[in-house]
């Protein structure tokens, strides 16, 4: 019909220029009017958000520049990093799903401190067909040698990151080397059992930050779905939102509990003399359960045991015969038998030990049984030691 | 000499098989003496391509040349082909694969292998086997298990170092090929794929696998390698067609075996009528009682096959209190599954050294699990398949000396088919495997479990089938997104999560063991559920009996407990079923799709043996509803004298035909259903019709058409052959009167088409 009409009938109007937009410089468009900038490669294009911070702004009760002052001092072994702040990247991803080969990650990110600011970059996967792109520019942007700070980013961010850049290696940089201060490894040894959950949304609301109106992290996903049918950024900025805080959160979080394990006097002080324990610092955590008002249990017999191993026996005695458990008594028999050459003290304590076992209730048979037959076969040992 | 002495004399098996020829009470019931002449064994030498270091290692175990068959894999597997190598019992098949292997690897230490067993049981017991020969070549090399039991720190390991994986379809379904990123190294390098077992990828299980075979090739090609293939099958009638659709590669065929055979005897049995009205017989299994002890008596080494546990939990208790006295209890060893590679290792050393006389197995043990050669079997019931016979039959047999099987039938009509006309086994080659990977409900599950592994492209193919279709349904289910000509999967779900490779319902009932604590034992179809799961119904599983405590709908859970009872239930399914397209036909039976609505109405539970009823019960379940194939066959109007005679002979022809299409589809009873018509719907005349249980349909009513001829041969002959009156249970189905039996036959000619 429309092609008889424009035969039959000639009008005075210009023919029209076929200028139409493709939907992707539409999208573009509306990209840029976010803020976005849009970066290409070969063929395919991926947005990139940028926003500084002055470093004195505070958040959740920080300076953004007291995380690099943290970096430069701290000699924690957990915290401290070995290269300049501006390699060390804040970073969070969001993506598709949570495991396997047809996960994507769309959205990556990380706050950065530079010289006079901290930096908030973020990027965006507009389709899964453009990974090519997203990597490309975010491998561009990093460098090759980083330090992440993330919050369970060893274990699953990263993963997802090496998986993804299988697929596109052959077109982008190799990946950077690494190292990792996953803050969710803190949260966990500083905050349970205190805390149930230590997620960051738990921790940063436990530490009086809790987050309103906040996208939930399950969402993300169908969020990212709806954007890519509708090609609309606005859906996504919810989840740009919550990316942006997780991220930022990071960096006063990073400042927070670095803080809580140097400094002297604090309410965590057993969480962290375990933490130095099991970091293989001995002398540091020695120090560290010595200062301690009220120690559990748990804490007193790992400083007596510390304090044997440094050769500290007059210190390390009183402690494990305050404690009155099986392990103290059998510690108090060992150093009878080698060292005070007493053999009856040592049965004495020997039996100690057996009569808290049969009061025992809470343990399996099984090991309530190995523990009895060693216990025996101590005392027997002894006894014939004493014939 | 008094009979007391010749009952404990050992014998050796010549000496018992005169024994019993001689013995009247024993031969009078033969019905068939079937010999197999004894076969030499037929040697090759170690080809070339096998590298010294590992042709010393053989030597050092005492084998200075391989069988024709062994040599033969490796030669053909060196040229670059794929083979499918069938291999009976006892015939070496492992070294028709590890040699291969391990050659290559010896030449390229990068190289990698990935083996597939059916079972997690079986691919643990392969690997202490082929681990000695890997520690014997002192090498770099490494093999590894990968299973649900493989422990997280582990699994890194088999990553990066495992020269071998050694693997079952469910794990590399859900927990390799999804993840293939973490496993590049050894899709980059992988250089065979060995499958074993092959004839056990036949049915459901074997179309899901045909998928997951298609994944795994096209993830192959992504890293640029193009493994071949090395499979072990049994004895079926099809390996090559099975392999060959399994793959979609061209594969060689090596079936010549070249293992000895000493003379094999296979006996066939049938126990004395007793009752000549009803055509009842004397229990098979106080017959294989019998015949054990007399076995046992004599020294021979034997193993017993019965159908059920309670059977094997008799068998066993009467020869261990038999031989109790004279040689101690443990000198006959029952077999359930389960047992661990070292708990076997013990029974095969134990037999090597003759301290257990008899082994009573279900049919558990023929899975290809290796406990060593025995002297004598007794089969306590046909196992249900020509080739699960031959299987079990091939448990006896040692290379140098006679050996002795001893098929003893049960009252069903498919033994007594089998006894009296032994030929049908042994003229024709077993079952054929059949499966359907393209069954669209399976297809297009594996696609979204391809699609999340790798993007299809348009116009990209998987296997053989074009994608376009499925592509498209998948993208308007909002799962994948197009862009540039690629599907992006769209979704934050895992897909082979939800996929069980063991039925095609999307939506299975867990079935749930609640002895002794809550234990998921399987699934099963929502379909199937509803006859064979309902409240009170009497479940098999492997060969141990369940009770259906509590059939849970609405969450797809049975809850079961084990029992050990003398009967089974069998429900009964009002079915409407609805013609929805024929496909082929040819007057008397026509292959198609149908539409077919369920329910379960009402169940009986029927005695073992006599076949009584002894108690019925209500189902309480909703309607069903199932798209499938189907094979139906109208009867000739002309042959019946009444309405009523022409609706009791649909039922026997149905009820026969019901009972004989397994023995040639190698398929269970149950994966074929019936329904009748009198008048149907589509074709206005009694009708009866056979369809798949499986959604989609499998490919068993389609072989049902092809092989149809067979089957009715087979009906006709049971009927005739019936020493029955005019009709009974065990032939018709029925108590019949007059010339029923005639009119029988007759319809089943005619549609045979010989009248």
């Amino acid at each position: 019909m429309k092609a008889k009409l424009s035969r039959l009938i000639k009008t005075n109007e210009p023919a029209r220029k076929a200028s139409v937009a493709t939907p992707d410089e539409v999208e573009q468009q509306k990209w840029m009017g976010q803020g976005g900038e849009i970066l290409t490669f070969e063929g395919e294009w991926c947005v990139r958000i940028r926003k500084t911070y002055p470093l004195d702004e505070v958040y959740h009760d920080f300076k953004f520049g007291e995380a690099g002052q943290m970096m430069a001092r701290t000699e924690h072994p957990f915290f401290a990093v070995d290269l300049d702040p501006d390699q060390v990247l804040f970073m969070d991803t969001e993506t598709t799903g949570l495991r396997g080969s047809g996960t994507s990650i769309f959205l990556i990110g990380f706050a950065r401190i530079r010289a006079e600011q901290l930096e908030m970059i973020q990027y965006v996967l507009p389709h899964p067909a453009f990974e090519t792109a997203f990597y490309y520019h975010f491998l561009q942007d990093i460098g090759d040698e980083v330090r992440f700070v993330t919050y369970n980013g060893k274990s699953f961010d990263w993963p997802q990151i090496k998986t993804r850049h299988t697929f596109v290696k052959s077109r982008v940089k190799q990946l950077p080397s690494v190292g990792h201060v996953d803050l969710l490894h803190a949260a966990r040894r500083l905050l349970k059992p205190r805390l149930e959950s230590v997620s960051l949304k738990a921790v940063e609301a436990y530490f009086g930050h809790e987050r309103t109106d906040d996208l939930p992290g399950f969402l993300a996903p169908m969020h990212y779905f709806q954007y890519v049918k509708e090609r609309n950024p606005e859906i996504l900025l919810p989840v740009l939102e919550h990316h942006h805080a997780d991220c930022l959160s990071l960096v006063s979080l990073y400042t927070r509990l670095s803080q809580l394990v140097t400094i002297p006097v604090t309410d965590f002080g057993e969480e962290r003399a375990h933490w130095l324990h099991d970091l293989g610092e001995q002398d540091q955590a020695l120090r560290e359960f010595e200062q301690l008002p009220s120690p559990s249990k748990r804490a007193i017999m790992r400083q007596a045991l510390l304090l044997k191993r440094a050769g500290r026996f007059e210190e390390a005695i009183p402690l494990f015969e305050s404690l009155h458990t099986i392990e103290g008594y059998v510690e108090l028999a060992k150093y009878a038998e080698h060292k005070q050459k007493d053999v009856a003290l040592a049965i004495d304590y020997t039996e100690r030990a057996l009569e808290i076992l049969d009061q025992k209730r809470t343990v399996l048979r099984q090991t309530m049984q190995r523990e009895k037959d060693a216990l025996e076969h101590r005392r027997a040992r002894l006894e014939r030691k004493r014939t | 000499m008094k009979e007391g002495d010749w009952m404990r004399k050992s014998r050796s098996v010549e000496e018992m098989i005169k024994q019993l020829k001689d013995d009247p009470g024993f031969s009078n019931h033969v019905r068939h003496w079937h010999t197999v002449d004894a076969r030499p064994a037929q040697y090759a030498p170690i080809p070339e391509q096998v590298p010294e270091q590992l042709a010393n290692v053989l030597k050092n175990r005492g084998i200075e040349q391989l069988y024709t068959h062994q040599a033969e894999a490796v030669k053909q597997t060196a040229a670059g082909h794929s083979t499918v190598i069938v291999t009976p019992t006892a015939s070496g098949k492992t070294l028709c694969y590890n040699l291969p292997v391990l050659s290559k690897m010896i030449e390229k230490p990068t190289a990698r292998a990935l083996y597939l067993y059916p079972t997690k049981a079986l691919a643990q017991d392969q690997n202490s086997d082929l681990m000695e020969m890997v520690e014997a070549l002192e090498g770099n090399l490494r093999c590894f298990t990968y299973d649900g039991d493989t422990s997280p720190a582990a699994r890194t390991k088999v990553r990066d170092a495992g020269n071998i994986v050694i693997t079952n379809p469910d794990m590399l379904h859900s927990g390799i090929l999804p993840h293939h990123t973490k496993w590049i190294r050894l899709f980059e390098n992988l250089e065979y794929i060995v499958v074993d077992e092959l004839h056990t990828y036949r049915g459901v299980f074997g179309s899901h696998v045909a998928n997951v075979f298609r994944r795994l090739k096209r993830i192959c090609a992504y890293y640029g390698s193009h493994p071949k293939w090395i499979m072990t099958s049994a004895t079926i009638a099809n390996p090559l067609e099975l392999a060959e659709l399994l793959t979609e590669e061209e594969v060689v065929l090596i079936d010549r075996n070249g293992a000895p055979q000493g003379k094999k005897h296979l006996v066939f049995y049938n126990p004395p009528v007793v009752n000549e009205a009803l055509g009842i017989r004397r229990s098979a299994t106080l017959e294989t009682k019998r015949i054990a002890s007399r076995l046992v008596e004599a020294n021979i080494q034997t193993i017993v096959f019965a159908r059920s546990r309670v059977r094997v939990e008799v068998l066993l208790t009467y020869l261990q209190e038999l031989t109790r006295r004279e040689l101690g209890p443990k000198s006959i060893v029952g077999y359930r599954g389960g047992y661990l590679p070292s708990e076997r290792r013990e029974i095969e050393r134990r037999l090597r050294n003759g301290e257990i006389k008899a082994v009573v197995s279900t049919n558990a043990l023929e899975l290809g699990v290796d406990i060593g050669q025995l002297q004598a079997c007794v089969l306590n019931g046909y196992p249900g398949t020509v080739a699960s016979l031959w299987q079990q039959a091939g448990r006896a047999g040692r290379r140098h000396s006679e050996s002795l099987v001893i098929f003893v039938a049960s009252s069903s009509s498919l033994d007594q088919l089998v006894v009296e006309q032994p030929d049908m086994i042994l003229d024709r080659s077993p079952e054929a495997a059949r499966l359907d990977p393209n069954n669209l409900i399976i297809l297009v599950d594996h696609m979204k479990c391809a699609a999340f592994e790798l993007p299809f492209q348009k116009g990209e193919r998987f296997g053989t089938v074009d994608t376009e279709d499925i592509l498209e349904f998948l993208t308007d289910a909002h799962v994948l997104h197009e862009r540039a000509d690629r599907y992006y999967w769209m979704t934050d779900s895992f897909p082979a999560h939800d996929i069980s490779l063991r039925t095609s319902d999307q939506e299975n009932v867990v079935i749930v063991d609640q002895t002794a604590k809550h234990q998921v034992i399987g699934e099963m179809d929502t379909f199937s559920a509803m006859t064979l799961l309902h409240d009170e119904a009497i479940y098999l599983h492997g060969a141990e009996q369940y009770q259906v405590e509590k059939l849970d709908f609405e969450e797809k859970k049975a809850y079961v407990r084990r029992v050990d009872v003398d009967y089974y239930t069998d429900a009964n399914l009002a079915v409407e079923l609805k013609v929805l397209e024929e496909n082929k036909t040819d007057g008397a039976k026509t292959f198609g799709e149908v539409s077919v609505i369920a329910m379960a109405t009402l169940f009986k539970k029927i005695k073992f043996g006599t076949h009584e009823n002894i108690g019925s019960g209500p189902i309480h379940l909703p309607e069903r509803e199932l798209h499938t194939t189907a094979t139906w066959f109208t009867l000739d109007e002309r042959f019946a004298y009444s309405e009523a005679d022409l609706e009791d002979q649909l039922e026997a022809v149905s009820d026969l035909m019901r009972r004989l299409a397994p023995l040639y589809l190698m398929c269970d009873t149950l994966d074929l259903f019936t329904t009748i018509q009198m008048k149907s719907t589509h074709t206005s005349k009694p009708t009866v019709y056979l369809y798949d249980r499986y959604p989609g349909g499998i490919g068993l009513s389609e072989a049902l058409f092809k092989d149809a001829d067979m089957v009715l041969e087979a009906a006709e002959r049971t009927v005739s052959d019936c020493p029955c009156e005019s009709g009974c249970p065990r032939c018709v189905g029925m108590v019949g009167y007059g010339d029923f039996k005639q009119q029988v036959i007759r319809q089943l000619q005619a549609l045979k088409g010989t009248i």
